[in-house]
């Protein structure tokens, strides 16, 4: 290139093809909704499960095939690192994971199909976009494109009353979290004058804004401190509400418990994952800021130390299995917290490639979490799903006997979910090792003692749920519920590919445990070898 | 310039903080989601006047979509209202205690 022309042609850097794992699923949605249009209640039901699967599978094998830029694209508005793109694959894995479970779902409450699937294909858009935006008002946007989409799947079963309450208070919660959020970016926005994450970073770097006065003069105006602090207090309520971290949690437990549990797993994976990987891209730009720690290390902590206690506590006492893991999912959100608390203090400690390569460590270390996080739970909430009851411990007791198979799945759900002592080649270990060591290197030792004793309370009602699974039944094991209901189990026989998922979750539980760098790995893979 | 700048700021968080209250006290869903809206909207005046004062573009085109976005969600949200309200016959907030451990 001849580098002595004065003016360069503006060339817009898009990378066409980074966006078609994206708008695929755009397209599928829109897909599904015509040709539920087009073939009717029967023929919607035999094929939009095959084609939402589909789409789904094609925009995972688009990360595989390397379409997506490592880097910023699209004029960054997206980060598509390798943090990134594995938070993608795991979400648009967890809703794959759904649709597999539509069909009996769909048949049994009679839902309308068309719905269903277009708005799982929205969701999973909404979220692959949050987890890699970087720009917040695309982060905004993306988040209710995929809040919108599961407020309504969680109330899919009109019929039910207790649908109905769950999607109400989710939606409720949800709008005002959102509130929360738009307020916080017009703060951050005002402090930073830009909605861009790594412009962001820059300008919290040198402290000051250059801004071009009417005479082209330049002026340097510094950050206002009281902005940023606003800024991110307001978005990370908002974000915390969405991760259902203590106390911001209150939702949980009743749309866990009231919604129909495929809804319910995606909105305790996916929408969770993609929440965290937007926060985690958020707190590494404001970190940056000088004094961003001193304030920020206070919140975040205190959110964190609640939810693993509070969730962990409330857990105990739960007697229906849904509630439980709404609990548990609180605690799990507050470990993760504590990778979030490191990412914070990380600039005061060291600088230039040490801290680039400390904030990897941390991204990959999350990321383990998640991945294990996310298969814990799809493993645990589709054996739950297959198993029926409705979330009543009743359901579980002597179910060893009954059908040792899911028995066995959600057994080693459960250990997996425990995370320490005696369960190290499972993933919930290695996801939790990793975070901690991270917190005990950078001086957070007090946190992960914290974390360490919140996870022996959490062993209790783990594997209480395992013992019950073990426990004889005396009486006829089911107030078996009527069938159609939606507490009636569903028979896993005709579902070969539910199977399939499930089992293959369990492998990955151990893989993933024991290979913790296959996984990492995988992610490096992708980024750099990726086209550009 | 600069009065009216701290001016609005303070207005829109005064607005924002009326909002929350409204949807901690509130008991109608519809007035609960009225407060939401005007939450949203404190966040709308606070870009503009951020962009006003630094004389950028950008707010208020961001104004535009958040505006949008509330439009989308108050679709959401009556409708889900109105399915709440088909098969409870109420939208109180403080009624909706079926789910619990």
């Amino acid at each position: 290139m001849d580098s002595s022309l004065p003016v360069q042609a503006y060339v817009p850097e898009i990378h066409p093809t980074g966006l078609i794992p994206f708008l695929l699923l755009l397209l599928g949605g829109i897909a599904c909704l015509v040709v539920d249009a087009a073939t009717g209640k029967e023929g919607s039901r035999r094929y939009l499960p095959w084609i939402a699967g589909g789409t789904l599978l094609a925009s995972i094998t688009c990360f595989f095939l390397r379409l997506v830029p490592g880097e910023v694209f699209l004029e960054d508005t997206f980060r598509a690192d390798a943090f990134g793109q594995l938070a993608s694959i795991i979400i648009l894995a967890s809703t794959f994971v759904m649709t597999t479970m539509g069909p009996s779902l769909v048949r049994r409450r009679n839902l309308p199909s068309g719905e269903f699937y277009t708005l799982i294909l929205f969701a999973s858009l909404g979220m692959t976009l949050l987890a890699i935006s970087n720009e917040l008002l695309t982060a905004f946007i993306s988040l209710e494109v995929f809040a919108l989409s599961l407020y309504v799947l969680v109330g899919i079963d009109r019929r039910s009353r207790k649908a109905a309450e769950a999607c109400f208070k989710y939606f409720v919660l949800g709008a005002f979290a959102s509130a929360f959020l738009v307020f916080g970016i017009a703060f951050l926005y005002g402090a930073a004058h830009t909605t861009f994450l790594t412009e962001m970073a820059e300008v919290f770097r040198q402290g000051y804004v250059e801004s071009v006065g009417p005479e082209g003069a330049v002026t340097e105006i510094p950050v206002n401190t009281m902005y940023v602090f606003v800024g991110f207090a307001f978005m990370f309520v908002g974000i915390c509400f969405k991760l259902s971290l203590a106390p911001f949690h209150m939702w949980a437990p009743d749309v866990y418990q009231g919604g129909n549990m495929p809804a319910v797993m995606v909105v305790a994976t996916a929408s969770k994952v993609a929440a965290f990987a937007f926060l985690v891209h958020l707190v590494e730009a404001l970190s940056y800021w000088q004094g961003f720690a001193s304030g920020a290390v206070y919140i975040v902590t205190a959110v964190a130390v609640v939810s693993m206690l509070w969730g962990n506590l409330a857990a105990l006492v739960q007697t229906n299995f849904r509630r439980m893991m709404a609990f548990s999912s609180v605690a799990h959100s507050g470990y993760m917290t504590v990778g979030i608390l490191v990412l914070v203090a990380l600039p005061g400690l060291m600088s230039g490639a040490e801290l680039e390569a400390g904030q990897l460590l941390i991204r990959q270390a999350v990321i383990l979490y998640m991945a294990g996080y996310t298969v814990m739970n799809i493993l645990a909430f589709g054996v739950a799903y297959y198993i029926g009851g409705g979330g009543h411990m009743a359901a579980y007791r002597g179910l060893v006997y009954r059908r040792p198979l899911p028995a066995a799945g959600m057994a080693i759900a459960m250990f997996s979910l425990v995370g320490i002592g005696f369960t190290p080649p499972t993933i919930g270990f290695m996801g939790k090792f990793y975070i901690f060591k991270e917190a005990v290197q950078v001086g957070f030792v007090g946190i992960a003692v914290i974390a360490l004793l919140a996870s022996v309370i959490s062993a209790f009602y783990y594997l209480n749920l395992v013992v019950t699974m073990f426990m004889r039944a005396e009486t006829k094991p089911a107030e078996a519920p009527l069938a159609g209901t939606p507490e009636a189990p569903v028979q896993v026989g005709g579902e070969l590919l539910a199977r399939v998922v499930l089992v293959t979750a369990c492998v990955l539980i151990f893989v993933f445990g024991i290979f913790p760098q296959l996984f990492i790995g995988l992610g490096e893979t992708l980024v750099n070898g990726a086209v550009r | 310039m600069e009065p009216v700048f701290q001016a609005n700021l303070i207005l829109s968080t005064l607005l924002f903080t009326i909002g929350v209250l409204g949807v901690m006290w509130k008991r109608n869903a519809i007035s609960l989601f009225m407060s939401v809206e005007l939450m949203l909207n404190a966040a709308n005046l606070a870009f503009v006047t951020f962009a006003f004062q630094l004389g950028l573009l950008s707010g208020g085109i961001l104004v535009l979509f958040i505006m949008t976005v509330a439009a989308a969600e108050a679709g959401v949200g009556l409708a889900i209202f109105i399915a709440l309200f088909r098969v409870h016959r109420h939208i109180r907030v403080d009624e909706q205690d079926m789910l619990r451990g």
